[in-house]
């Protein structure tokens, strides 16, 4: 059963979760609560925060399974609501602005050997400079690296034109990469 | 996707892989996966349609059992207890199945003609006939404590006795009944054929007094003699006996035959 759910895909999961297998929605959920809790996380500073927005989007997916679709990608489907969950979070002002500081950098897993230090420090350099981006050029650059989609994709979940993506990501990594000088090694 | 080519720096996707290892509380995974087991009674829904189906053809196998053995054993009954007890087989099923009203009803028409079925029974056991004109509004009373009953002198005429019997023999029948009491009268089973067997059982009675006035005199024993005397002493002897009938015919028929009245009283 497991395996086979393996191999279901997410719109198969998610067609027989509303259909009332649960279990369909237990191997959807392992699938992409990482990526999508560090999605949230990353734009917010603040972990309680990222946490009751990241619940608070599986709930809209659980409550919304009727008016999914079959027909179209789960994927960016989640993406979008967890998309607008941010925003409205933005809009509601209960946080500005990301703070670019040490506490807004998401500390490491474990601790890294002093040979890859530096590794280690380009890392937190980075989300250093991913949280000063701004929303759209952070979401876009997110959605791609963290949830794997494409730009056509981002486009339908941020609800703006290919093109315009295309720029976001475009500035966003142009200005990561000026900030990660003397990481290539 | 030569766009989605250009746009991917793989030194920042490295960089951003490496430092993306967080998940979300384990705390947190259980909520939402409780939320959605909870949001999704689908399991139990699976138990529910089958066993509301099943419950469904159940009710309505058992009902329609109910209906098969509510009638057999109706007419089965009535069937058994006719030459028994009558009274209590018919009794029983109206008050089962009857309201009050069509209870009430029900007996005003049944129960009168089942009153005189005891007396089917003590006829034949050889006992003198008891005046089933008393009976019945005796009976009627019982179940109709409301109403008060026709007095009994109504019933000491012939006439109206005869009229009275039939009535109740026949209104059943031609009365309007609401149709439960007829539907109610089918199952029982005792329509006409019970109906009938009543009237069989009620005729001596009933027409007893038309019998009377019918009386066929060429069937009696009359006197031999011709002695006025002795034509006397049978009409005397008819009339203290209450044989009226029988002191008519020999009043008429000494008339016939002598060409002068029966003296009704001799000089002796």
């Amino acid at each position: 059963m497991a395996e086979s759910m393996n191999n279901t895909s997410d719109e198969k999961l998610m067609t027989r979760y509303r259909t009332g297998d649960t279990a369909a929605f237990d191997s959807l959920y392992g699938r992409h609560r990482g990526p999508l809790f560090r999605y949230v996380q990353r734009q917010c500073s603040n972990h309680a925060v990222a946490e009751e927005l990241y619940q608070d989007v599986w709930m809209r997916v659980i409550r919304a399974r009727e008016q999914w679709q079959p027909g179209t990608r789960f994927q960016p489907w989640l993406y979008r609501i967890a998309h607008n969950r941010i925003i409205d979070h933005w809009r509601a002002g209960r946080e500005n602005h990301l703070q670019i500081e040490d506490e807004a950098v998401i500390p490491l897993d474990r601790p890294w050997p002093d040979a890859v230090m530096l590794i280690r420090e380009c890392v937190e350099r980075l989300f250093k400079l991913l949280a000063g981006l701004s929303e759209p050029q952070r979401s876009a650059f997110l959605l791609k690296e963290e949830a794997g989609l494409s730009l056509e994709q981002i486009a339908e979940v941020t609800g703006t034109g290919y093109e315009t993506v295309k720029s976001r990501l475009r500035y966003a990594l142009r200005r990561l990469r000026t900030g990660l000088e003397g990481c290539d090694e | 996707m030569s766009d989605n080519h250009d746009l991917h720096d793989k030194q920042i996707s490295r960089l951003y892989k490496l430092g993306s290892k967080t998940e979300p509380p384990h705390h947190i995974d259980a909520e939402i996966t409780h939320a959605a087991h909870a949001a999704i009674p689908g399991q139990r829904r699976r138990f529910i349609r089958p066993s509301l189906a099943t419950a469904a053809v159940l009710v309505l196998s058992i009902s329609l059992v109910f209906k098969v053995l509510d009638q057999e054993p109706l007419e089965k009954s009535v069937m058994d207890s006719l030459p028994t007890d009558q009274s209590d087989s018919i009794a029983q099923p109206a008050e089962s199945e009857l309201d009050t009203h069509v209870l009430v009803k029900t007996k005003e028409k049944v129960t009168a003609p089942a009153a005189v079925m005891p007396d089917a029974d003590t006829t034949r056991a050889g006992k003198p006939l008891p005046q089933p004109q008393r009976s019945a509004p005796k009976k009627y009373q019982t179940t109709r404590p409301e109403q008060k009953p026709k007095p009994p002198a109504a019933f000491k005429q012939d006439d109206s006795l005869g009229k009275t019997q039939t009535q109740m023999l026949s209104a059943p029948i031609k009365e309007e009944g609401t149709k439960l009491q007829k539907k109610s009268r089918m199952q029982l089973g005792y329509g006409k054929r019970l109906l009938r067997q009543k009237r069989k059982s009620m005729a001596p009675a009933v027409t007893a007094s038309s019998i009377l006035e019918r009386f066929d005199c060429k069937t009696i024993q009359l006197p031999d003699s011709n002695s006025a005397a002795e034509w006397h002493h049978h009409y005397k002897t008819a009339m203290e006996q209450g044989q009226e009938q029988y002191a008519n015919c020999l009043k008429q028929t000494y008339l016939e035959r002598f060409g002068k009245a029966l003296p009704e009283h001799l000089n002796e």
